[in-house]
């Protein structure tokens, strides 16, 4: 399954990472692999990237993290999406929808 | 909410900052372990499956040192133990340090002196509302103020450049309050002086010029506060009481405030008495000789709009009708204005020349300890390529290091700052209680103000920018 892979626009990573745990508690594998999942493999989020944005984003108070155990009994970190994280998301979707169809509008236009 | 959840983490953060640390470093090593059974489960061989789990979660130190970065408050988290780092690092280097810090203070404090010293006689000497329109009078050809008395009373009346023109003389005498009589250094002053000056008592009342009634009319003692402090015990009730003056009755009046000691910044007054009173104090009627000039200064403040260049004009014009009616006494009347606080252009001038040369003076030994304190820190920053370069490894950014580096610097300058101005705090502290001379009441009245500090500091942060700026 050897895909292009396209560096995140700048901010997306944020959203997609709400997103990802809209379906319930991830840990930070989890949230990278279902990321590379819902984006088709199109996106891979790098350590590097992603608990630098996972952090800032529990002290947003956006997601919030708890210690737990992993499907192989191993202690992981878990975040979930707060109430204020919800509503992040559908801000950000929102900006999101407007922004990609004034873009696709505007590449369609010759 | 979200501002809560913020403020928390911020405490967090600040306050549990071990254990905020371990747990990032447990939440990696986990990440780790499942990268790598994720790729024995792909069928990889255990030692290429963790390779590979190595290579993508790419430097571990690297990625904490991201995190560190977002979180909140991290920057006064870094700074203070980028502080700490200094300090550890200065104790190691003592003799660097004491090299550093002494030639600092030297040049900090010396500066702090010079300018504590023309900050006090020079940039602001007159502790007066309206100081910036206050002129004496001078002559014309040279650099004296004296006047006789009936000269002064002429320009008096008849200028229309100033708001009242005061006088006044600073004369000794023998002052017998009822126990031990002593010395006592005054100023005879005209009646107008405290009404000129605007200086309102601090205690009874102050003579004006409908005091005045002709020669020793108005026998009348204002006190100065230091002189009521010491010899009268800060006695509320010394208002009316009569004591005499070169065995001549006298009245107490009043206290002058306690910041007013006269208008000559390095002579303070034991008292305050009326001009028309001289011959009581000096033995001898001179208020109505013309050719004797006793009177040590006359002064006033200028009308709004009045230019010191038309000042001139009028007294001058005062002048030729001096000389015209008195030829005998008045020939060659002339004049020009200066500044009353260090006695006109006769110390001003001299005193200023002489400050400008100490303080450029002291500007160059800052300049030879910066060159000094530059070659230092090159030859430092030369050594500390290896600590650099490890840090670089360890998951340092480049402004990281860099601002450790300047951390450093400002510590070092913080250091010798405070150590130069506190030794210039008590050298200016102890030549302000100084009395050169035991007979005469002259002091040098340097202490140091906001003013001093704001230079000392401004020069500590100066001395600051070059010792980073040679360590890029």
């Amino acid at each position: 399954m050897k895909q292009e892979q396209t560096a995140l626009l700048q901010g997306t990573l944020d959203m997609l990472i709400l997103k990802s745990l809209l379906a319930g508690e991830l840990h930070g594998l989890g949230v990278s692999r279902r990321i590379q999942q819902l984006s088709g493999g199109t996106f891979s989020v790098k350590p590097g990237s992603l608990f630098p944005a996972l952090h800032r984003m529990e002290e947003e108070g956006w997601i919030s993290a708890f210690w737990g155990d992993s499907e192989n009994n191993r202690r992981a970190k878990y975040y979930r999406l707060t109430k204020a994280g919800r509503k992040q998301l559908e801000g950000e979707t929102q900006k999101w929808a407007r922004i990609s169809s004034a873009i696709a509008r505007a590449l369609e236009t010759s | 909410m979200p501002l809560l959840t913020k403020a928390r983490s911020f405490f967090r953060n600040l306050f549990f900052f071990d254990r905020r640390d371990s747990d990032l470093d447990q939440e990696l090593r986990s990440h780790l372990e499942m990268l790598i059974e994720e790729n024995i489960r792909a069928g990889m061989p255990p030692a290429q499956a963790q390779r590979a789990a190595r290579i993508e979660l790419g430097g571990s130190e690297q990625v904490k040192e991201h995190v560190r970065e977002v979180r909140l408050g991290n920057w006064l988290h870094s700074v203070a133990s980028d502080c700490r780092y200094g300090l550890r690092q200065l104790r190691k280097n003592p003799g660097f340090t004491a090299v550093a810090v002494v030639t600092l203070a030297v040049a900090i404090g010396a500066n702090a002196v010079v300018f504590g010293v023309l900050n006090a006689l020079i940039l602001h000497p007159l502790n007066l509302s309206d100081a910036e329109s206050l002129y004496g009078i001078q002559h014309g050809n040279e650099a004296s103020s004296y006047q006789s008395y009936p000269d002064y009373l002429d320009l008096r009346d008849r200028n229309h450049t100033f708001n009242g023109l005061t006088a006044y003389n600073a004369g000794q005498a023998g002052l017998d309050t009822g126990e031990n009589p002593s010395r006592v250094w005054l100023y005879e002053v005209s009646g107008n002086y405290f009404d000129v000056l605007g200086i309102h008592p601090y205690l009874g009342r102050v003579f004006h010029d409908s005091d005045e009634h002709g020669a020793n009319s108005a026998p009348y003692i204002v006190l100065s506060y230091a002189y009521w402090h010491t010899h009268f015990q800060d006695d509320r009730g010394v208002a009316g009481r009569t004591v005499q003056l070169n065995k001549h009755p006298f009245t107490i009046v009043g206290v002058a405030p306690p910041e007013f000691h006269g208008i000559l910044v390095f002579f303070n007054p034991d008292f305050f008495v009326p001009i028309v009173n001289q011959e009581q104090v000096d033995g001898e009627n001179l208020l109505s000789t013309r050719g004797k000039r006793w009177v040590f200064m006359t002064m006033g403040h200028l009308k709004v709009g009045v230019t010191p260049a038309q000042a001139v004009a009028d007294l001058n014009s005062i002048g030729s009708y001096l000389e015209k009616t008195h030829p005998r006494d008045d020939d060659q009347r002339s004049f020009t204005l200066a500044r009353p606080g260090l006695y006109g252009d006769y110390l001003g001038k001299p005193m200023r020349a002489f400050m400008t040369g100490l303080m450029m003076l002291a500007a160059l030994i800052l300049l030879a300890a910066c060159a000094n304190l530059g070659s230092l820190f090159a030859a430092r920053a030369a050594d500390r390529s290896r600590e650099v370069a490890l840090r670089l490894a360890l998951g340092a950014s480049r402004a990281r290091v860099l601002r450790q580096l300047f951390t450093e610097a400002l510590l070092l300058s913080l250091v010798g700052g405070a150590v130069g101005l506190s030794g210039s705090v008590v050298l200016l502290r102890a030549l302000s209680v100084w009395q050169p001379f035991s007979k005469w009441p002259v002091h040098v009245p340097v202490n140091p103000d906001a003013n001093v500090y704001a230079v000392a500091l401004l020069l500590t942060l100066s001395e600051w920018n070059p010792l980073s700026g040679r360590r890029q």
